[in-house]
């Protein structure tokens, strides 16, 4: 049950980790140098980005449209590109059933196989916490990267640190029971730290319904509170909702407090192994030694909405889009496609202008 | 097999037989026409692997009988942490495209889709017949890829008759089998038992993860014969066994360690035979059978020291009845029968977890409990044109209640233009009715996104099949053959990973009609007897696979496969046996390839008086063997085992 319940949690890190053990892999297959012999099936889609706003894209047939009407209820589009963000019509961002996975070698463009793919990602909030956890294919095992985050609420700031996923209740290892540590860092300094253990984020279990409740803590207070998805969208009783994998921030798509948050240790690159040989006991003093001044500048922000798409199809070092395929479901939960972005054209720092991108239907 | 059929087991060996001894009579088969045939003059090409040949072979179970059996491919690790599973492939088909019988009842209980032939003991079998390509029109469905009639050995001995067996092997192995029996005239009973159990096998250092999981087994058998007329026989047969694996994995909960996971699987499995042979004048008899099978297996995953974990529940059932006709015309033989089954299985998965209102369990059908009827009609012709020349058209029609009906017509023909050639071809329709699992099944992975449902309006799978060889025999102590087949196989079925159907945020994969398929293969054999001091064969099979939606080969299917066997007799009464089998790389996926391998396993023995034979062998001398966690490695989970054991029988005087 604890493996299942974290290949659940851990789609974003399959995308991540699926070939590779180095958490820079998070950038995808062979990110380096694509020539794009796989991509040489199916249609040719040419998709302009413009700085601002959304320009939507429709699988069957692979097609640029314009949605009548207000989009987000709309069926007709299946992808949607945004700047640097790619979302589907489903979940968080649309009324549809689209969803996707990726990246998967691009090799499966090419040959069609999907076999590999475990199941498909809606569209969903996330933030600063999107990446707080590396995961382990082989052992289906989530481990905390410690990073040290800050959250602001109200001219308030706290360090936080996650400790781990796992906690033990019933005599048994149990996933998604977080333990963390925080801090409030005040005008006078940084105050006491204080551990959190047991915050449940299990969500009912495996069988439970998409509103089972989960806990949401309160910074301030150390308040914990058992609240469902929709609850917590409303309520201002939390700063940190802890779901499943995912560490929700009070604000923006996250909910109504305006709370923000900042991974001070974003721009880290670890491999696995690095990673896994960390402990709450080791990382200690980097927590310990994150003050007010480590997070001069730095851009706090609530949640956003993510896809599989998030962070994963560009490669920051060249700018080009990663060599992988993608495999996604139309908004009408009918059929599957095969994604391959060959290029960008013209790109900006806000846009890739022009994506050039292969579509064609996947086969299991 | 026919291997040693020719070179050295010509000879009708019962467990009654003396250790050792052989009778120099050809072996009658049955399984490929439902009629007695030697075998080396079958229409239908059957392989035999005497009781002798399975002891010769180091051999438990099953599966290890017909591990190194030419044409015959036994994939031990293919359902993982069970690892005992033992999946036969015959002609390129697997799972349930190959149909398993026992004493001419098909087996029921599979793990995965495939019959677990390790499960079966070797205690009670006189043989096992191997019939490659479709063979539909007498068996119905599943039997695509050929069939394996697990035969049960019936007292020869008039009087009391009594054997056991005790083996030692490596990981605290031990094998006790044993068996009694009285017979006076046409009347008999026999009792069997047999017990089994080895260690597990470590994955690998550092971990207390298993690879192989401990295993046992145990098995009862009782059967029994008697005359209630001049003409008419009636024999009961009944078995249980008990089969478990103790599996143990870990998982590391990042920042709390290690935790074990107990993974025990226990099986068991009653099957209860009746049958009334009803002989008529001119060698023409009546067969009426009934049979029931009932198989409980609970498999379960659980964190030491907790209830945190999972267990699934399978029971399965299969009641039938047949009657059979034969009726001998002459040079004509005709094989009239129906048959009627009524299939039952349904699984339950029930989980524990932890929550935080305390432990919570709850229950799931993952099998929607399915009930299948089929009733078949089939016949068949034996015509011995002349004494060159056999001719056998057959045809079966099944009515199932899911899906209608299916017809499977087979013409085989066997033709001597010689005293010492032999040419055989048969032409001939499979198929293979979905299974309860693929109708019925929801394997309920909502909270990972995905649920796999059953589909019940899949059709039976279909195919044709070829096969066709020559055999030369120069002397009766040599022998050569060279045949092939190829079939074609469509409305294969599986889950179609390209086309799922979404709710909400849940897809539904489901199993579809989607398949096409062509396997080819070549089989070339040679075998001689010098004197009767050396016997030796030589198989080679050439196998090709192609699943024609996916463009690629079947996975897991070595193309090139060479199986040589000596039988000698050495000084001092010392019988040795050698068997090699080398398998070339296969085809797993565009990426992976699974490594070719060579196994060697050697055997000595020598009688200890009239009635008993001390032996002792090593498997696997290599010592090649899997690589835990590379996917899909073909070679034998275990490394080399050494085994030494004891048998005696002691008999009566035989009739």
């Amino acid at each position: 049950m604890m493996r299942r319940f974290a290949a659940v949690t851990a789609v974003l890190a399959l995308c991540s980790f699926a070939c590779s053990d180095s958490v820079d892999s998070k950038l995808g297959p062979d990110a380096a140098g694509p020539d794009n012999r796989e991509f040489d099936t199916g249609v040719e889609l040419r998709v302009p980005v413009a700085d601002e706003g959304r320009t939507f894209v429709k699988l069957s047939p692979p097609s640029i449209v314009v949605p009548a009407g207000d989009p987000a209820p709309s069926l007709d589009w299946d992808l949607a590109f945004e700047g640097f963000d790619v979302f589907t019509n489903g979940g968080a961002s649309g009324t549809g059933d689209a969803a996707a996975f990726g990246p998967l070698d691009a090799a499966a463009f090419a040959t069609g196989d999907t076999s590999q793919v475990p199941f498909l990602q809606e569209d969903k909030t996330g933030g600063a916490f999107l990446d707080w956890y590396a995961y382990e294919g082989d052992t289906h095992a989530l481990f905390s990267r410690y990073h040290v985050y800050g959250v602001k609420d109200a001219g308030r700031l706290w360090k936080v640190q996650v400790l781990g996923y796992y906690g033990q209740r019933d005599g048994a290892a149990v996933a998604a029971l977080y333990s963390i540590r925080c801090a409030e860092i005040g005008s006078d300094g940084v105050g006491p730290t204080r551990d959190e253990a047991l915050l449940d984020g299990s969500a009912g279990g495996v069988a439970a319904s998409p509103t089972a409740p989960n806990d949401c803590l309160d910074l301030a207070s150390g308040a914990r509170a058992m609240l469902t998805p929709d609850a917590a969208r409303i309520s201002h009783a939390w700063h940190l909702c802890f779901r499943r994998a995912s560490i929700a921030v009070n604000g923006d798509t996250g909910g109504p407090r305006g709370a923000s948050a900042v991974d001070l240790d974003a721009a880290r690159t670890e491999t696995l192994a690095t990673i896994k040989a960390k402990t709450a006991e080791t990382e200690r003093p980097a927590f310990d030694a994150v003050t007010a001044a480590a997070f001069d500048g730095k851009a706090f922000r609530g949640d956003r909405v993510i896809s599989a798409f998030s962070d994963l199809w560009v490669d920051p070092k060249s700018g080009a889009p990663v060599h992988a395929a993608w495999l996604i479901r139309d908004a009408l939960g009918r059929q599957q496609f095969l994604l391959g972005f060959t290029s960008f054209e013209n790109a900006t720092a806000k846009s890739p202008a022009t994506v050039v991108v292969r579509i064609k239907p996947a086969r299991g | 097999m026919l291997t040693l059929a020719i070179a050295s087991s010509v000879r009708q060996s019962g467990a009654d037989s003396p250790p050792g001894r052989a009778d120099k009579i050809e072996e009658i088969v049955v399984t490929g026409t439902r009629t007695p045939e030697r075998s080396q003059r079958a229409t239908v090409k059957t392989d035999v692997v005497t009781r002798d040949e399975v002891e010769r072979r180091g051999a438990t179970n099953i599966a290890e009988a017909l591990s190194t059996q030419p044409g015959v491919r036994v994939d031990p690790g293919a359902y993982g942490y069970l690892g005992g599973v033992g999946a036969i492939q015959i002609q390129g088909f697997d799972l349930q495209r190959v149909l398993i019988l026992e004493d001419g009842e098909p087996v029921v209980g599979d793990v995965g889709g495939a019959i677990d032939l390790s499960a079966i003991s070797t205690a009670d079998v006189e043989r096992i017949e191997v019939v490659t390509g479709p063979a539909s029109s007498l068996y119905g469905s599943n039997a695509i890829g050929g069939v394996v009639n697990i035969m049960s050995a019936t007292p020869r001995a008039s009087g009391p008759a009594a054997g056991a067996r005790a083996e030692g092997r490596d990981r605290h192995g031990l094998l006790l089998q044993g068996h009694g029996s009285y017979r006076e005239g046409k009347t008999w009973m026999r009792l069997d038992t047999d017990f089994f159990r080895r260690d597990g096998v470590a994955r690998s250092a550092g971990v207390p993860d298993l690879h192989l999981p401990a295993t046992s087994r145990f098995m009862l058998g009782a059967r029994g014969g008697v005359p209630i007329a001049r003409n008419i026989d009636v024999r009961v047969r009944a078995r249980w066994s008990r089969h478990r694996f103790d599996g143990l994995s870990s998982e590391l909960a990042p920042g709390l360690g290690r935790y074990l996971l107990d993974e025990p699987s226990e099986t068991d499995r009653l099957a209860v035979h009746f049958v009334e042979n009803i002989a008529f004048a001119g060698g023409s008899s009546l067969r009426l059978t009934m049979g029931r099978q009932w198989v409980d297996n609970a498999a379960s995953s659980i964190q030491r020291g907790s209830s945190v974990g999972d267990r699934r529940e399978r029971r399965q059932g299969l009641q039938s009845a047949e009657a059979i006709g034969t009726v001998a015309d002459g040079g004509r033989t005709w094989v009239v029968g129906s048959r009627a089954e009524v299939e039952h299985i349904d699984q339950t998965l029930r989980t524990t977890e932890s929550l935080s209102s305390g432990l919570t369990t709850h229950s799931q059908a993952e099998l929607v409990p399915q009930t299948l009827g089929r009733a078949a009609l089939y016949g068949q012709l034996q015509w011995k044109v002349h004494d060159a020349l056999t001719i056998l058209p057959g045809v079966r029609g099944e009515t199932n209640l899911h899906f209608g009906t299916s017809v499977t017509p087979r013409l085989a023909t066997s033709y001597r233009p010689m005293q010492k050639i032999q040419l055989r071809f048969s032409f001939g329709s499979g198929f293979r009715a979905p299974s309860a699992k693929e109708l019925g099944f929801l394997f309920d992975h909502s909270s990972l996104g995905y649920r796999v449902v059953g589909n019940p309006d899949l059709r039976p799978e279909t195919s044709w099949g070829a096969n066709g060889d020559v055999t030369f025999q120069p002397t009766s102590a040599s022998i050569l053959r060279g045949g092939a087949f190829m079939n074609w196989v469509r409305d294969l079925i599986d889950v179609d990973l390209a086309d799922a159907s979404a709710s909400g945020s849940v897809v539904d994969y489901r199993y579809k009609n989607f398949g096409k398929a062509r396997t080819f293969g070549v089989q070339m054999f040679g075998s001689i007897r010098v004197g009767p001091m050396l016997h030796t064969s030589l198989t080679y099979d050439y196998l090709f696979t192609r699943d024609d939606v996916a463009g690629r080969p079947f996975g897991g299917r070595p193309p090139h496969t060479l199986t040589a066997s000596v039988h000698a007799l050495l000084l001092g009464g010392i019988e040795a046996d050698m068997r090699w089998r080398t398998s070339t790389d296969a085809f797993v996926s565009e990426s992976i390839r699974a490594p070719g391998y060579t196994t060697i396993d050697l055997r000595l023995a020598r009688a200890v008086g009239a009635r008993s034979q001390v032996y002792a062998g090593v498997l696997n001398v290599t010592d090649v063997h899997q690589i835990p966690g590379r996917v899909g490695d073909l070679r034998p989970p275990l490394g080399r085992a050494f085994y030494v054991g004891f048998r005696s029988d002691w008999s009566g005087e035989e009739e």
